[in-house]
């Protein structure tokens, strides 16, 4: 399995989450510049598979990333958690937490050298629509609106690759509709976006792909070919 | 008011504990930041305890001096880290527990070693629970100032990075930052701030002259480099303050300084609660 038109490959995986041993029957091979869901029901293993793919918890099996080790591009990769556990009461603006993504921001800089993101750090507040919010504290965010300055550090990154977990919880509609389009102008751009999802009525106009967790395997579909008329649902519930 | 402030700065000694006491509100504040903001205010009182048989023991072999100090914190970091990270092998013993946990086994140690021990000891229990403030030398002072302005340096130099990696320090993980590296560098700045402090102001009030003013600086701070300032800048004042009205009171040094920086907290806290409901 060393596909290198293949931007993500996923062949038997397994880690320890505590004291459970998964291990993930699959073999995907997951094309660049696509929008996908990752479905399946709680417990199932799709946040611990994001995090073994960041390299938070340990696993084994095979990740390549287009044919090479996908270890050395694990940096790059823009990784949103489904529990944020950062202090709110930290004393950090909106604007200095969206810089933090930056490319430049982990190089050494002498202190009297400026890193000139502030322009690109308002265009992507401005594509966020929040602005506003630029001078406000994290702790003083809804829920809604510190996934979508979480959102706005990830934008700094220029990954090619993300990996968003529950991404839409807690967000109201009208911030739901503006992050999927978001997330489809990064896929226009030869982005790809994982994103796992509950939400199985919108599946269908959100998403590309979906991969559907259900009993140890990752079965993985292509929306827009009509190979779903509901097999995914199925595979849910059955 | 002048004459009032000025009175004990005539006395060698009483400079000496000025210069003590400014640095360590220095070093607290910045310290301080990174021990409130991390939230590891019981790992540093665990090893504040741990500092009592520690130096008790370096006391023993090399007699007091600054090594000495020195070779106790090293004892007790060791100590300390061993201890936690045998709790931490086992999942069901949460942080807290543990550090409730290693704190107890310290100052036991210590108070064991210290009735065996007694009358080989240049200095008695009251000195470690309250420390010197009013003893420290020249050498003392001179190393404190050596830490406050490497610490200082660092943190100028580091300052992006470290502040990322204190409010999250996975994400800094993700991004190739050198995590253990940086933990284990914070991890000597707060024990060298542990044991600067407790010879000056002693076990009991270690914690507080690092935490409470950099909590203070944070009920007002906009950004983590105000925060450093504003807790280091405190410190420092609260120390003077406290310092002259011991003087003055002729009062134990420590206490006052801690109850003038309790009272800051708590008018700043009250402002603005009130402020938030007009």
């Amino acid at each position: 399995m060393n596909n290198t038109n293949c931007l993500l490959c996923l062949s038997g995986i397994h880690f320890d989450i505590g004291s459970n041993n998964v291990t993930l029957h699959c073999h995907c091979e997951i094309p660049h510049g696509r929008l996908i869901g990752v479905l399946g029901p709680n417990g199932c293993g799709k946040s611990s598979l994001f995090k073994a793919l960041v390299g938070e918890i340990p696993y084994s099996g095979e990740i390549s990333y287009f044919g090479k080790s996908f270890a050395d591009v694990r940096e790059q990769v823009g990784y949103l958690p489904q529990h944020i556990e950062i202090p709110f009461d930290f004393p950090i603006s909106v604007e200095e937490f969206i810089a933090v993504g930056s490319p430049h921001y982990f190089k050494f800089k002498w202190p009297w050298q400026k890193r000139n993101d502030s322009e690109k750090v308002r265009d992507i507040m401005a594509k966020l629509a929040i602005e506003h919010l630029a001078r406000a504290q994290l702790s003083e965010l809804s829920g809604g609106e510190q996934r979508r300055v979480y959102l706005g550090r990830l934008l700094m990154q220029d990954s090619k690759l993300f990996f968003l977990d529950e991404p839409l919880a807690g967000v109201d509609e009208q911030g739901e509709e503006l992050i999927v389009k978001i997330w489809r102008e990064l896929v226009d751009q030869g982005k790809t976006v994982l994103v796992v999802h509950h939400d199985l009525e919108t599946v269908k106009e959100i998403f590309d792909e979906v991969l559907v967790f259900k009993h140890n395997h990752i079965e993985h579909f292509s929306v827009d070919k009509g190979s779903l008329g509901s097999p995914y649902k199925e595979l849910l519930t059955a | 008011m002048i004459e009032w402030l000025i009175a004990p700065w005539i006395y060698p000694f009483m400079r000496a504990a000025f210069t003590m006491i400014i640095l360590l509100g220095l070093l607290g504040g910045m310290a301080g930041t990174i021990v409130v903001t991390q939230r590891t205010a019981l790992q540093v009182e665990s090893l504040a305890h741990a500092l009592l048989p520690g130096l008790i023991l370096a006391y023993l072999w090399m007699g007091r001096s600054t090594w000495s100090l020195m070779l106790g914190g090293v004892f007790a970091v060791i100590l300390t880290r061993l201890l936690s990270f045998a709790f931490s092998l086992h999942q069901r013993t949460d942080h807290t527990t543990g550090s409730a946990i290693v704190i107890g086994f310290n100052f036991s140690l210590g108070l064991l070693l210290l009735s065996l021990y007694r009358n080989e000891l240049p200095i008695s229990l009251d000195h470690f629970i309250l420390g010197d403030l009013l003893a420290v030398s020249a050498t003392d002072n001179g190393f404190a100032a050596i830490v406050v302005m490497m610490l200082f340096i660092l943190l100028i130099l580091f300052y992006s990075p470290v502040k990322v990696f204190l409010f999250d320090a996975s994400y800094a993980a993700r991004r190739g930052w050198p995590h253990l590296f940086t933990r284990i560098v914070l991890e000597v700045v707060i024990s060298i701030a542990t044991i600067l402090s407790f010879q000056a102001v002693g076990l009991v009030l270690t914690l507080a002259l690092m935490i409470i003013p950099a909590a203070t600086a944070q009920l007002i701070a906009k950004h983590l480099w105000q925060m450093f300032l504003l807790g280091g800048i405190l410190g420092a004042l609260e120390g003077i303050t406290g310092l002259v009205i011991a003087y003055h009171m002729d009062l134990p040094s420590t206490p006052p300084i801690i109850m003038i920086s309790v009272a800051v907290y708590t008018l700043l806290l009250l402002q603005q609660r009130l402020y938030s409901k007009i």
